[in-house]
């Protein structure tokens, strides 16, 4: 009898909209709403000076909507290709205004504003097309997104992803 | 046990219960906070803070409270201060003042002040033009207005008074002569738009210009701000930004409908969003949505504008300000003119909001021009502005508005002159992501000028609409005056009026006699402005007028060119002009150049511009010889070895003396070569080389690929205004979007997503302009007074 109650419990438990984390999900259908999202680079060792981010994303949900610089150094917002806009793809470059600005490790580059339609997640791959550190000698990174602290839809906040969905 | 488990039971029910109420909750909260503009203030602030205690309410209100006291107090004392501004634009505008006290100063403003009292000195502005004295008039900060005085001769005695030295500065004592005084009044009318700052960057013949917005919220409610402004005709809109605080947000460019609908749903959910449309390739509207109370939004505009180069000078102009357009009948998508505060009246899609005469605008605007010639630059002027010219080395000028002069109502028009001959034929080159490409700047060959004249059979067509009152059309009868009285006895003529309609002097071409010329001056003298702008009317009558086929008909309209439907007009030209010419003169401080530009390249003819400064003596007698004398027609280009597509215009203009042409096209090879223009030289068929070698060029500039761009979607929107409906726009679009350049089906859009506004999107405010300078408001603004008030 224990045991069929503790079963019992704990199907509750994980059957709860809110602790499944869908609450959101069930409920968000056509809605239309705007998130922001950080892009950081992680440049390690060498410090950053210049950028340039494939982005590509589900054209169905999302739509960019405005482009903005990050922190210091990358403060300007980013120039963009729009060659292949219309297929939800894009390509963000910057490079720093001043190169005693190029910082290491991590560094926000930009923030993508975006209008999402329906339920997340939303598909939004990022790709490091080429990075440099000043004098323009090309350095390895990792990008990073992740949604503005509450906006991302999710239950749980850390949203954090290399690459894949956010 | 049992007991146990039924108690454990029961606890889970309550458990399951509570959490299944709970996310019921939490889901209606996500709800209706994505509700945007449905929300109330109460309910949102309900889901910001669930537990916020009163005191934290009763402190922003108190804070609100102090606020809005302290901007009432800047409001009144700006009232103030500008009030007695706005009462001297009244002045200027009824060409009257009087001075109730003054102080008399010497011609070169040395100290030596004297008050006298000026309760019986009366000046009118109109008397001193009759005297030949040229006058200026600039609105100053303070509220008053300074007079300058120009074309003064020798031995005329100049009283030149000023204001006291406390109330002007020092400043302006060392300046031109002027009489500064302040009236009564005028109404001040505080605008979300503070100012306009435009920075330009010339270097060849490309100017880089920026133009910023600044835009804040003097009211006590949210607003979202429309601004319909113009820009010139060829400028490619390359770049758009969004500055909140020290955020600064790209636009990016879509399709225009898909660009509205986000910034609708931005608006609507308290987003500040920004959206920029084109609503002719000279006019744009501007929306910033959700500026709240006290804060400010800035738009930062960045455009590539070739510069017009003729008779040896080189002319940037900034327009700054919409003039009001007649739409006829029936017309949906014009451009509406309408007094301040006036709504959904006019049935047009757009409308120009227009200050009425006894209120002012607190909106000024400044200018700098950065001049990087690469030679010596000889001469610097506006005949517009009042300007000053900082030379930093012979090739370099930078040059800015004078402050007095920041009233937006009438074109920027700076003119400059390089040392040595003529600009030879030259190739502008730019390497881009997406290939090469370059600008052509094709020089007239030199024995052009010793051809003979031929005759001709001059139209002259007149506007005389209600918007030509006053000094435009005065200037419009002394260009025809001119040209009539250097017509030559071989030539034929005749003089067409139109506003509302339109009616000629005779119904046949009229020999160049000195009888009918003294006819024809008389004709002239009586004709009279007001009424529509019913151009369609006047190029009926001009274009099916008969013809005389020996000789070349040039047909030369004289107007503002402020109508609404420049589609219609083009389309009739295209379908009447035959073997015509068009050589235009536009007449005015804000004309209407796209529609004068396109008729002239339509007509394979020229456009000149009369400002209602200048005495355009000059310029009408040497745009007329142009006129009469052969250009080398029907051009082709052979490009040697060079590999160019994509070359526009499509059909190459004729050349003229003086006056080059610019062509544009994508180049697949850079090596050097030697290219042929060939063209008809009256009889005869004859040719020019130019040699090229663009890989070795100084000459380059990015904005080359946005100029290509541009010219691509002038020549595609000429094609559908021939031919509409023929599934052209897709080409619009996706030219617009890959070179990332507005046009008609396109708009930048930017939204801030961070933050999401407090309450609904408030309310939209139109900033009004004032009409253009020597443009009356009576007679081309709809004001709806009289229906408003019944």
């Amino acid at each position: 009898m224990k045991k069929l109650l503790l079963t019992i419990l704990i199907l509750i438990i994980f059957h709860s909209p809110v602790l499944a984390g869908d609450s959101y999900e069930n409920d968000c259908g056509g809605k239309i709403s705007f998130k922001t999202v950080d892009v950081s680079v992680e440049s390690k060792k060498n410090a950053l000076a210049a950028y340039q981010i494939d982005i590509r994303y589900d054209k169905k949900k999302i739509k960019i909507v405005g482009l903005e610089g990050g922190s210091e150094g990358f403060r300007e917002p980013p120039f963009y290709d729009r060659a292949g806009f219309k297929g939800g793809h894009i390509i963000i470059a910057a490079f720093v205004d001043n190169d005693t600005h190029a910082k290491k490790g991590m560094t926000r580059v930009a923030r993508l504003h975006l209008q999402t339609k329906g339920c997340p997640p939303y598909e939004l791959k990022t790709e490091p097309m080429a990075a440099a550190k000043p004098g323009g000698k090309e350095i390895p990174v990792k990008v990073e997104t992740a949604f503005v602290d509450g906006q991302s839809g999710n239950s749980k906040e850390d949203n954090t992803k290399s690459g894949g969905s956010i | 046990m049992k007991r146990k488990c039924l108690v454990l039971l029961i606890l889970v029910i309550i458990i399951y219960t509570c959490v299944t109420f709970f996310s019921g909750c939490a889901q209606r909260v996500i709800k209706k906070s994505d509700e945007g503009a449905l929300i109330k203030d109460k309910e949102s602030s309900t889901v910001a803070k669930p537990s916020a205690p009163e005191k934290g309410v009763e402190y922003e209100l108190k804070k609100n409270a102090k606020e809005y006291a302290r901007r009432e107090a800047e409001e009144r004392a700006r009232m103030e201060m500008s009030r007695a501004r706005a009462e001297a634009r009244a002045a200027e505008e009824s060409d009257e003042f009087t001075l109730d006290e003054a102080v008399v100063t010497s011609q070169r403003g040395e100290a030596e002040l004297q008050k006298v009292p000026m309760d019986i000195s009366v000046a009118r502005l109109g008397e001193m033009r009759r005297l030949g004295i040229e006058t200026k008039t600039a609105i100053h900060m303070d509220g008053s207005i300074n007079l300058l005085l120009e074309n003064i001769g020798l031995g005329t005695e100049v009283w030149v008074i000023e204001k006291s030295s406390d109330a002007i500065g020092k400043e302006y004592r060392t300046e031109s002569p002027r009489l500064i005084c302040s009236f009564p009044g005028k109404e001040d009318v505080i605008l979300p738009l503070e100012s306009t700052s435009v920075d330009a960057r010339i270097s060849g013949y490309i100017a880089t210009v920026n133009v910023l917005q600044k835009y804040h919220n003097p009211y006590r409610d949210k607003i979202e701000a429309v601004y319909v402004f113009p820009l010139p005709q060829n400028a490619a809109v390359t770049d758009f930004i969004m500055i909140v605080g020290d955020r600064k947000i790209r636009g990016l460019i879509r399709e225009k409908e898909e660009a509205q609908r986000i910034y609708e749903r931005a608006k609507a959910q308290g987003y500040r969003a920004s959206l920029l449309t084109q609503e002719r390739p000279n006019i744009f509207k501007q929306k910033v949505a959700n500026i709240e109370p006290g804060k400010r939004i800035d738009i930062s505009i960045t455009f590539f504008n070739p510069l017009k180069y003729e008779n040896g000078e080189y002319e940037f102009v900034f327009p700054t300000v919409v003039g009001p357009r007649f739409n006829p009948p029936g017309q949906r998508d014009g451009i509406g003119a309408v007094g301040r505060g006036i709504y959904n009246r006019s049935g047009k899609s757009t409308d120009v909001h227009y200050l009425k005469p006894n209120e002012n605008s607190s909106h000024e605007i400044a200018i700098k021009v950065d001049i990087d010639a690469g030679v010596a630059i000889e001469k610097v002027y506006s005949n517009s502005h009042v300007i000053k010219v900082d030379k930093k080395s012979p090739s370099h000028s930078i040059v800015t508005l004078s402050p007095n002069d920041r009233v937006p109502n009438k074109d920027f028009v700076l003119r400059y002159k390089t040392s040595g001959s003529e600009v030879k034929t030259a190739m502008m080159l730019h390497k881009g992501d997406k290939g090469n490409y370059f600008t052509l700047l094709l020089q007239p060959p030199e024995d052009l000028k010793n051809l003979p004249r031929i005759p001709r059979e001059m139209v002259f067509v007149l506007d005389c609409s209600g918007s030509m009152s006053g000094k435009p059309i005065e200037k419009a009868r002394e260009a025809v005056r001119r040209a009539l009285r250097n017509l030559d006895r071989n030539d034929t003529f005749q003089i067409i009026r139109f506003s509302s309609n339109a009616s000629s002097l005779g119904w046949e071409p009229i020999p160049a006699t000195p009888e009918n010329v003294e006819k024809g001056l008389r004709y002239l003298n009586s004709l009279h402005s007001g009424g529509g702008t019913m151009m369609i009317e006047g190029i009926k009558a001009a274009l099916d007028f008969p013809h005389d086929e020996n000789r070349l008909r040039i047909v030369s309209f004289m107007t503002d060119g402020y109508i609404g439907n420049e589609s219609e007009i083009l389309a009739a030209i295209h379908e009447r002009l035959g073997e015509s010419r068009i050589f235009s003169f536009g007449v005015g401080s804000s004309v209407n150049r796209y529609l004068l530009e396109r008729m002239a390249i339509m007509g394979r003819g020229a456009v000149a511009y009369v400002g209602l400064d200048e005495s355009g003596g000059e310029a009408v007698d040497r745009f007329y010889d142009v006129a009469t004398r052969p250009a080398m027609a029907n051009i082709e280009i052979d490009w040697g070895n060079l590999k160019v597509d994509d070359v526009y215009p499509k059909r190459i203009p004729d050349l003229f003396v003086g006056r080059p042409i610019m062509i544009t096209g994508r180049l697949k090879n850079t090596s050097p070569g030697k290219i042929r223009i060939k063209g008809q030289l009256g009889e005869d068929r004859s040719h020019f080389d130019v040699t090229v070698d663009p890989d070795n060029s100084d000459a380059k500039h990015q904005g080359i690929q946005s100029v290509w761009a541009r010219c691509k979607l002038a020549e595609l929107s000429n094609i559908e205004t021939y031919n509409p409906g023929n599934g052209i726009k897709k080409e619009i679009i996706t030219t617009s979007i890959n070179y990332n350049l507005i046009s008609r089906y396109t708009a930048f859009l930017a939204v801030d997503s961070l933050e999401r506004t407090k309450g609904d999107h408030g309310y939209t405010v139109d900033v009004p302009v004032p009409v253009p300078d020597g443009v009356k408001y009576g007679t081309t603004v709809e004001d709806y007074t009289e229906a408003a008030s019944d």
